[in-house]
């Protein structure tokens, strides 16, 4: 022991603590654990490690169930993800087979142009006009998927429907008359008899030119 | 605890585990010894009692997981009460309370039921709790348990899970440092009495 050691025990054991004991809480402390010691679970009666073991194997095992199961439920519910026979049961097979081959597609591109075309289906089927002419009018989508999409369009399309695509054309600037929203557009007019939609008037503003006149 | 008290006391722990009264008996040979230890580490008695309270809940609560023998559950004991003492002081708002509170204690005398502790004996020790509440945390534990516990270097690192060699470094270390803040102490002293004069 250094000298520094011996010079510090002995000022620790000059100093008088006021640490003597309360019975009265120690007393009140032993009854408190006894109170304790019945509420927990005697040792006679404790779980053998291998029950244990296994109990604690089983909630791991539950935890990763419930797990899978919650992925699987928001796999269903948010992630649209084509059949995988899509294609195969469409009554547009030969349609759609003939869109992929156009575009070329394979592998993972492939996958992403059925998903579309899956999308799109539902959107025909459910008759949403609102969706179709947002598709019509994205050119992140092939063109050919968008014509189809047109075409079906152009044979539920309404003159509500057709508003939104003679909106979409101003819009957009669509000029080109084999554009989707075109192609749609014309579609809706032929079956509705309608006349086609007349280009705007030109500008009237004055020229610089002019005001000088 | 005497080599006689623990060779007594042989067996009283497995016979605790199934028998209410072993398990009084477990408790009362303990409890002086871990009172004595919080109320030597915390600013008042109420803080003490709380503390050693919640030692002996810990103890009674995790009993069937202790495995060791009856020095083994002593200083299972002790490494409870370290850590439920330094969560005490870990809580800096409650720190300062405590430590507001010492630094009161030094300006007033304090009655207790027992025997009034003179002012300069309580103005050292406040002192000395100001100055271990400098060191980290384990060397407090350290320190403590060697100088308020008397337990040796082995002891000690049984109940930090320390080499005993590691204790010893640590224990100079801390010394070192409670040196220095005595020496600053002393200066400051004399300084106001300078002032004073």
């Amino acid at each position: 022991m250094s000298n520094d050691e011996k010079k510090f025990e002995h000022y620790v054991n000059s100093l008088r603590f006021d640490d003597a004991p309360s019975k009265e809480h120690q007393d009140k402390l032993e009854q408190q654990l006894l109170e304790a010691y019945d509420q927990r679970q005697p040792a006679g009666d404790a779980v053998e490690p291998v029950s244990l073991y296994m109990r604690k194997l089983s909630i791991a095992a539950g935890f990763l169930i419930a797990c899978g199961v919650l992925f699987w439920g928001i796999d269903k519910a948010f992630i649209t993800r084509p059949h995988p026979d899509f294609i195969a049961n469409h009554p547009e097979r030969d349609t759609l087979e003939q869109i992929i081959e156009n575009e070329q597609a394979a592998g993972a591109e492939r996958k992403n142009l059925i998903a579309e075309m899956s999308d799109i289906w539902k959107m025909i089927r459910n008759e949403d006009a609102d969706a179709l002419v947002s598709v019509l009018g994205s050119d992140s989508i092939a063109r050919s998927v968008r014509l189809w999409a047109a075409g079906h369009l152009g044979q539920f399309g309404n003159q509500q429907a057709l508003d939104m695509l003679d909106s979409a054309i101003l819009n957009l600037g669509v000029t080109d008359p084999n554009d989707p929203l075109k192609v749609a557009a014309s579609e809706i007019r032929k079956r509705l008899n309608l006349p086609e939609m007349q280009a705007p008037a030109k500008s009237e503003t004055p020229s610089l030119e002019s005001l000088d006149e | 605890m005497t080599g006689t008290q623990q060779a007594s006391s042989a067996g009283l722990i497995e016979a605790a585990r199934t028998d209410k009264s072993a398990f009084s008996a477990l408790f009362r040979q303990h409890y002086d010894e871990i009172y004595r230890y919080c109320a030597r580490r915390l600013p008042d008695r109420g803080t003490a009692e709380d503390v050693t309270s919640q030692v002996f809940l810990k103890m009674v609560r995790n009993f069937d997981n202790f495995t060791g023998d009856e020095t083994g559950f002593r200083c299972w004991l002790f490494r409870i009460a370290c850590n439920e003492v330094n969560s005490f002081y870990r809580t800096s708002a409650r720190h300062s309370r405590a430590m507001d509170k010492l630094r009161q204690q030094a300006k007033e005398p304090r009655q207790t039921p027992e025997e009034k502790i003179d002012d300069e004996n309580q103005a050292k020790i406040d002192f000395l709790r100001t100055a271990l509440g400098q060191l980290k945390s384990d060397h407090q534990d350290i320190v403590t348990l060697r100088y308020f516990q008397g337990l040796n270097s082995e002891q000690i690192g049984e109940v930090m899970h320390m080499n005993p060699a590691t204790v010893r470094s640590q224990l100079s270390r801390s010394l070192k440092k409670l040196k220095k803040l005595y020496r600053l102490r002393q200066q400051q002293t004399a300084e106001e009495l300078f002032d004073y004069e």
